[in-house]
């Protein structure tokens, strides 16, 4: 038996070892084999042995790979510490033969330190013996890679055995990876060193080890765009910085490699240093930063102050916070520190018209962010100097700037949980009556920054001062100020949630909107400061019944401005109070609505009504919403009016599918008579709107079809038939929301109903209102056919439209022509930018083809798409631009300014194109642009000078770099 | 260009805000005349060549310094140079002369002056500014050029 099976295991492997997949599949099999017990590993080996010893070089690493990839299919805990010394022995013996048989060695390798039984003396066995005989650097990339993954296992299961090699490892690892190049490998290097630097004492080989990974410091590195899925710079760069500041005592070395980094004109270079410092810090630590502060000072500082480029000032003023918070440790530090940035920018905080104010104001507020001790000494010197300029400035627009500067350190402070004149030396200031003092003013921006500032100090003002504030801010809103309106509110919302009995009291009394005589403008600002407070739980039940009752008056414009406040209270959220959930059960105001007398009522006012029932509706659960069919519907559906229309699509609309509305069919008739008869333009429009919800969300059975139909034929009849152009308008504005709501859904009939649609655009007399209606189809900011209504919507409902539109190019010709390509450029208008860049080969010629029609209308609109299409740098622009250009500067003479103003802005567009490309039509763009600058409208006139100045800078010196 | 800023600290002025747009301003059939705001809106916001900031924020030029003549096609603008000593005040002034040239249709005789009684070498500055060959050859120049454009196109 077992000579048999042996010899066909040897026949088996020289044929295997052939073929790299046969081989693997048979390393399987043997794996299981062993595992099971019907093979002794022992006599695998034994079997293995000719191709072991071979004389042959090739046949030795084939046996050896056997061997390896064997192990590699045997669970980690299967052998036992004999064998496993054994392979290890036999492994260190192979390490020191060919090169050529070395990968396999480490696979082998790679195996069994990950296998639990591993003897503890086999680590460094085989470690010493590879650091002698394998030279990693000219192994190839992914025999590198089985190195660093050796180590990698061994640091996270073998510490002990490696710490038992004392410098040797440490020595070994580094010769390893100096040079390392590939970024795979060294993404994986950078991921394991930090851990290694902490865990092994490095001792004598601190440089040697910060210097094998300096030299990456700044990361310079381009992934080559076709491997998209390969590791970016930016991967490379935060992944090298936790490697440079793993250990503290790299300091000595990384912070002047960081100092010189900073100094260099590369501006990576500068913003990686910044970063690194910043990471860096808190590991330092503020005795190992301090020799170097007088140096790390002036290059940060030239960074953050002036501080031209954004990104790097900010990632300066950044570091400064942290160094500061660092430097904390110790307090003589961080004052000499803190001392002298103060010195260094305070004389341009002594006049805050300087240029430098700025600059120096945001860096001492990135120092007092570090924390309490940081901030107390920037105020010391900061607050007097501030309050000093605020009494002796007398410009409005100074105090603003003050008032700004005195607001961001009072949140500051605030964050750090303290107030200015608690600090000994400030305690003589009170910022709270200066600003109290301040709104007295009639300048506006000085009031709406004061009115900030003292919502800063919410929790620090004293009962005195908050009864003033109250008084001040019930004025303000009394006033009416539209540019205060949002800042009273807020502020008074913030103080509401501290202290809501306050507000209940003396506000909610000042702002009285019992009084009938109130003028109609106080009343509705009233109204709108208490619906800002409304959404507090404490405060909320005490303001909205006494809103629901002037919403409900017969007084229409008070009643209309508290319904607008309605609407909004419930179209917004709140985690703390349903609003909703309130008016409904606590304040009935469904049934009040809905029960209004709706027949002499505005269309503005039946619209906010079915807004507002929209939103309640929208959040209960089923059996409320159940409730509110069963009681209303049929009330309103009987006597289906135009104006009840309105109020009923507000309850309808929001519906979970799986409620019940009774005697569906008899009320979609009563719909359809209404969305094609109705007088009212807006009631048209509803009712199609409601049935599109219906059809929508209705199971599609027989039922549905036979509906369908009904609509269908009623629409088809008036088409084919009927002469009256207002019915036929009606009868499409319907189909529109008809095929929308079968598209949106997805339905089996959806295909037909659109091919249906897009053919009524061939119709002479009506084809320009169906082209109107596919702006309908694609809205995005349509709220009727929507998840949050519960209808049915697909994923990729207007990719299929557009598709299908698109395919029918051909189908139109002559007249219907500006139909078609009209209907285009309104889907074009509503699809995501993705579908288009998708198609744009075909839609280019068609919106080359829009421009030379002689509609206004549709040159407008599919000027304004290719505006947003330029801004994408597409190549097929670049292809067309002797297309375009042209065409478009013969447009900046129509008739319409608009059309003139649009075709400007997009040469204006076409300006930022390679150079190369556009540079030949410069000397034509300016010549005609000359003529555009004397146009005869102002606003014409001013695109036209940005596009002319812009277009003279191109090709010329000093043009602006192309992004 | 010096290495050392003359100016390194200057007082800022506000702004003015974007121009409101009128019914008059939309209505086609209005004809819309060139105004000093108009003009001003043109060159407030070319960058001072030293500073990060725009000749409106440095008060150099100001809207009531700015005179236009629509029926004679004049166009006259007064800048305020910063210090009275300030070298930078002839190529602030070719700044706004070249963003005018490109900027005003050519109808328009343009006027580049500074306000009188501001800067040392007022009248050598206003005779180079006005002389058209002197413009023209200073345009010649590759390096002057560059900076200018650079000023005109910082903000835009």
């Amino acid at each position: 038996m077992e000579v048999s099976a042996s010899s066909s295991l040897t026949e088996k492997l020289s044929a295997a070892l052939k073929n790299d997949n046969d081989l693997i599949k048979e390393c399987q099999d043997i794996a299981s084999d062993i595992e099971y017990g019907k093979l002794k590993l022992v006599i695998f080996v034994e079997e293995l042995a000719p191709f072991l010893t071979d004389k042959n070089v090739t046949s030795r690493a084939q046996g050896t790979l056997a061997l390896s990839t064997t192990l590699k299919h045997l669970s980690k805990d299967f052998l036992n510490e004999n064998e496993l010394n054994f392979i290890t022995n036999f492994y260190c013996d192979r390490m020191k033969d060919q090169h050529e048989v070395i990968p396999s060695v480490l696979q082998g390798v790679l195996t069994i330190v990950q296998m639990s039984r591993l003897p503890q003396d086999s680590p460094a066995r085989l470690l010493n013996l590879m650091f002698q005989h394998v030279h990693c650097q000219s192994q190839l990339q992914p025999i590198r890679k089985l190195i660093y993954l050796i180590f990698q296992t061994l640091l996270q299961n073998r510490k002990d055995a490696l710490r038992s090699m004392g410098p040797d490892f440490i020595y070994g690892v580094i010769s390893s990876i100096d040079g390392e190049r590939d970024p795979r490998n060294l993404m994986l290097l950078f991921d394991m060193l930090p851990n290694f630097i902490q865990e092994f004492p490095l001792g004598h080989l601190t440089e040697e080890m910060f210097e094998v990974i300096a030299c990456y410091f700044p990361v310079d590195f381009n992934s080559s765009a076709s491997e998209a899925q390969t590791v970016t710079r930016d991967d490379l760069a935060y992944a090298l910085a936790p490697c440079l500041y793993a250990s503290p005592e790299f300091a000595e070395f990384c912070i002047p490699l960081i100092i010189e980094r900073l100094d260099s004109s590369l501006r990576l270079a500068k913003l990686d240093s910044l970063y690194l410092l910043r990471k860096g810090a808190s590991t330092y630590g503020a005795s190992r930063l301090q020799p170097h502060l007088a140096e790390l000072w002036p290059i940060i500082r030239k960074e953050v102050f002036p501080g031209g480029d954004i990104e790097m000032r900010n990632a300066g003023l950044e570091t400064i916070t942290e160094l500061v918070k660092v430097l904390s440790t110790d307090d003589v530090i961080r004052d000499s520190f803190i001392e002298k940035v103060i010195t260094d920018t305070k004389s341009s905080l002594c006049d805050v018209q300087l240029s430098l104010y700025w600059p120096a104001e945001k860096l001492l507020e990135a120092v007092a962010k570090a924390n309490k001790l940081a901030c107390a000494q920037v105020l010391k010197t900061f607050i007097p100097l501030c309050l000093g300029q605020y009494s002796t400035k007398t410009s409005y627009s100074d105090r603003v700037t003050l008032t700004e500067s005195l607001n961001s350190l009072m949140a500051i402070c605030e964050e750090q949980r303290f107030v200015i004149n608690s600090v000994p030396e400030l305690a003589w200031t009170d910022i709270p009556t200066l600003y109290l003092n301040a709104l007295n003013t009639d300048n506006i921006e000085l009031k709406l920054k004061t009115f900030s500032g003292l919502a800063i100090l919410k929790s620090s003002l004293s009962d005195v001062a908050r009864k003033l504030l109250y008084e001040k801010i019930c004025m303000a809103v009394d006033d009416g100020n539209n540019q205060l309106k949002n800042t009273c509110h807020i502020c008074l919302s913030t103080f509401a949630k501290i202290y809501p009995n306050e507000i209940l009291g003396t506000v909610i009394n000042q702002l009285a909107i019992n009084d009938s005589n109130t003028d109609n403008t106080v009343f509705t600002h009233r109204l709108q400061a208490l619906c800002a407070v409304a959404k507090i739980p404490e405060l909320g039940p005490q303001i909205l019944p006494n809103v629901v009752v002037v919403a409900m008056s017969n007084k229409l414009e008070k009643s209309i401005a508290a319904l607008c406040c309605l609407r909004k209270l419930v179209a917004g959220r709140s985690d703390t109070f349903s609003i909703q959930h309130f008016l409904y059960k606590n304040c009935n105001i469904v049934e009040l609505l809905v029960s209004a007398d709706t027949s002499g009522c505005s269309t503005q006012k039946l619209n906010l009504i079915a807004s507002i029932c929209r939103s309640i509706v929208r959040k209960l659960d089923v059996k409320d919403q159940q409730q509110i069919v069963n009681k209303y519907v049929s009330i309103l559906s009987e006597k289906l009016s135009e104006s009840n229309v309105i109020v009923l699509e507000g309850l309808l609309t929001p519906l979970q599918r799986n409620v019940d509305i009774a005697n569906k069919v008899n009320l979609l008739k009563n719909l359809l008579h209404l969305a094609i008869n109705s007088v009212s333009s807006s009631s048209k429009e509803v009712s199609s709107k409601l049935i599109s919800v219906l059809i929508n969300k209705q199971t599609e059975d027989k039922n549905f079809l036979i509906v369908l139909n009904m609509l269908r034929d009623r629409i088809k009849n008036i088409l084919e038939h009927d002469s009256n152009t207002e019915l036929k308008e009606s009868a499409i504005l319907l189909n529109t929301w008809l095929t929308k709501a079968l598209v949106v859904r997805g339905s089996q009939n959806s295909q037909e109903y659109l091919d249906f649609h897009i053919n009524l655009l061939k119709d002479m007399e009506m084809g320009h209102n169906v082209a109107n209606g596919f702006k309908t189809l694609s809205d995005r900011f349509e709220d009727t056919v929507t998840e949050e209504n519960f209808c049915n919507v697909k994923l990729f409902y207007k990719q299929r439209i557009f598709q299908n539109v698109i395919q029918k190019n051909n189908d139109f010709d002559a007249q219907s022509r500006e139909n078609y390509l009209m209907a285009l450029t309104h889907l074009i208008e509503e699809v995501p930018m993705e579908l288009l860049l998708m198609h744009l080969e075909p839609l280019i010629p068609l919106l080359i083809e829009s421009m030379a029609l002689d509609s206004s209308e549709l040159i407008l609109s599919t000027l304004v798409t290719l505006k947003v299409l330029l801004d994408t740098g597409h190549k097929i622009f670049h292809e067309q631009a002797q297309h375009f250009i042209p065409k478009l500067l013969s447009l900046t003479k129509r008739r319409e300014m608009k059309v003139r103003t649009a075709a400007l802005e997009c040469l204006l567009h076409y300006a930022n194109y390679p150079t190369v490309l556009i540079l030949p039509f410069k000397t034509d763009v300016l010549e005609r642009l000359a003529v555009a600058i004397d146009d005869r409208k102002r606003l014409v006139r001013s695109i036209a000078v940005k596009a002319r100045t812009r277009w003279y800078l191109v090709g010329a010196p000093g043009e602006p770099k192309q992004s | 260009m010096a290495d050392q800023l003359e100016n390194t600290n200057p007082k800022l002025y506000k702004k003015v805000h974007e121009r409101e747009i009128t019914a008059e301003d939309e209505d086609e059939d209005v004809v819309d005349d060139f105004d000093s705001r108009e003009i001003f809106d043109l060159i407030r916001n070319i960058n001072d060549p030293e500073h990060p900031l725009t000749l409106e924020e440095l008060n150099v030029v100001e809207q009531s310094l700015i005179e236009v003549d629509n029926k004679h096609n004049k166009v006259h603008v007064k800048f305020t140079p910063t210090i009275p000593h300030c070298s930078m005040a002839t190529l602030i002034g070719l700044s706004i002369r070249v963003q005018l040239l490109r900027a005003l249709p050519s109808r328009f005789k343009v006027n580049v002056e500074i306000t009188p009684g501001t800067h040392a070498s007022e009248t050598a500055v206003n005779k180079q500014l006005a002389d058209k060959e002197r413009v023209a050859a200073a345009l010649e120049n590759n390096h002057l050029i560059e900076v200018i454009n650079q000023c005109i196109a910082a903000k835009m």
